[in-house]
């Protein structure tokens, strides 16, 4: 079906509905009422629905109202990210350290990355991923991927195959403001601890 | 059907500072407070129907704060916009919440006080169209996205279909045409509803039938 085939009746009472009709339209809707007295009746009822479905437009989008941007401070206060290697991992001899930061910049916690589109709402995990990283290494954060280290296997349900659970890490970097250590005090309580100069290379925070 | 940007956001190569920098957070909330109300009417065409547009508006309002700084040309914001409604309705899962309290204050909007009798004669009229928004609601969420669309958002108050063409990134004839056969199609649905048989209750054949 073709837009040519809109009757020259609907597109009339459609331009009165919305309140663009010109002194043109109405004489030529006249028209065609005279020929045809329930074009009247028509045009009352198009109307009658354009109100109806503005109501209930209406009625739906009212929640609009309750939903205002986020602030800034909302939007500050979410780059800040603990990120517990040592202590998740247990692979720190010494008590666990944990670091949080503050981004100034690209970090980790400020993503670039655009607003979901059509293409990467159904992108798999594993392109999503490799997005990810290569955003990552655009943006100068990205260094490399470490081995993956297998943590336990078994038997898949089928029977057949093995179950891997495995760890995979990346090795990242960011420019912080500060960075804060989590200590415990003379009586062991756990704290943050701002950390006054840099701790050294990374093999550090393993 | 109009072509679909699948990203709103230019190369960040090619963008500056974007509009973040320049607006403060009130021009920024007020840039929000000025877009939602069709920001939701564009989730409402496109959202899955067991979505919950409040969530969904959560998301596009967050999205729109975070990625101000990809967009350049305020007079761009529109389409921009839009863009990332569609991409988070297409993106919702399948939560349900009742949203029942605005709808609420908007019901009771509707009904202005005035004498026993009009009371209850503006009552039912209510009801009427409230019954028939609904049957028109349903038939236009049935509508193809280029018919819907336009339909729902012409149906925001204070939506001029120019407004509605500078969204849908389309000439207003476009619009205007669009208009015109989505309201015959809803309009012949309901007709179509409304010539079928009404579905019997079990057990209520009739005697010949029976016999």
């Amino acid at each position: 079906m073709t837009e040519s085939m809109e009757s020259q009746e609907d597109i009339l009472i459609s331009r009165v509905i919305d309140g663009r009709a010109g002194a043109e339209d109405l004489r030529q809707l006249s028209a065609l009422a005279q020929a045809d007295g329930a074009v009247w009746d028509r045009l009352a009822a198009a109307d009658a629905d354009r109100a109806a479905l503005a109501l209930a437009v209406e009625r739906e989008i009212a929640v609009a109202e309750l939903i205002e941007a986020p602030g800034a401070d909302e939007l500050e206060h979410e780059p800040y990210r603990f990120v517990g290697w040592t202590g998740w991992m247990g692979w720190a001899a010494a008590a666990a350290v944990v670091f949080a930061w503050t981004i100034t910049g690209s970090g980790p916690g400020r993503s670039n990355f655009p607003p979901p589109t059509v293409q990467n709402v159904s992108l798999s995990a594993d392109d999503a991923l490799a997005r990810y990283i290569e955003a990552s290494k655009a943006e100068d954060r990205f260094i490399r991927e470490l081995p993956k280290v297998m943590i336990e296997s078994h038997l898949a349900a089928d029977g057949r195959a093995t179950e891997v659970t495995y760890l995979r890490q990346f090795v990242e970097k960011a420019t912080v403001d500060n960075l804060y250590e989590l200590s415990t005090d003379e009586h062991g309580r756990p704290g943050a601890v701002r950390v006054s100069s840099p701790i050294g290379s990374s093999s550090q925070l393993y | 059907m109009e072509r679909m940007d699948s990203n709103p956001t230019p190369p960040d190569e090619h963008v500056s500072d974007g509009l973040s920098s320049t607006l403060s957070p009130s021009e920024v909330d007020s840039l929000w407070r000025e877009h939602r109300r069709w920001v939701a009417a564009v989730i409402l065409a496109h959202m899955p129907r067991d979505a919950d547009l409040e969530d969904l508006l959560q998301d596009v309002a967050l999205l729109m704060v975070r990625s101000l700084h990809t967009l350049n040309d305020l007079n761009a914001i529109r389409p921009w916009l839009r863009t990332i409604a569609i991409n988070t309705s297409r993106s919702a899962g399948r939560k349900r919440k009742v949203r029942l309290r605005m709808r609420r204050d908007v019901e009771d909007l509707d009904t202005m006080s005035g004498t026993e009798a009009g009371v209850i004669a503006a009552e039912k009229d209510r009801e009427a169209r409230l019954e028939r928004g609904r049957r028109l609601m349903e038939a236009a969420q049935g509508l193809p996205p280029a018919y819907r669309e336009p339909l729902i958002l012409r149906a925001v108050r204070g939506m001029s279909q120019k407004q509605v063409a500078e969204v849908l990134d389309l000439p207003e004839t476009t619009v205007e045409t669009r208009l015109v056969r989505a309201r015959r199609m809803v309009r012949e649905q309901i007709e179509r509803e409304d010539a079928m048989p009404e579905p019997r209750a079990a057990g209520s054949l009739s005697q010949a039938e029976l016999a």
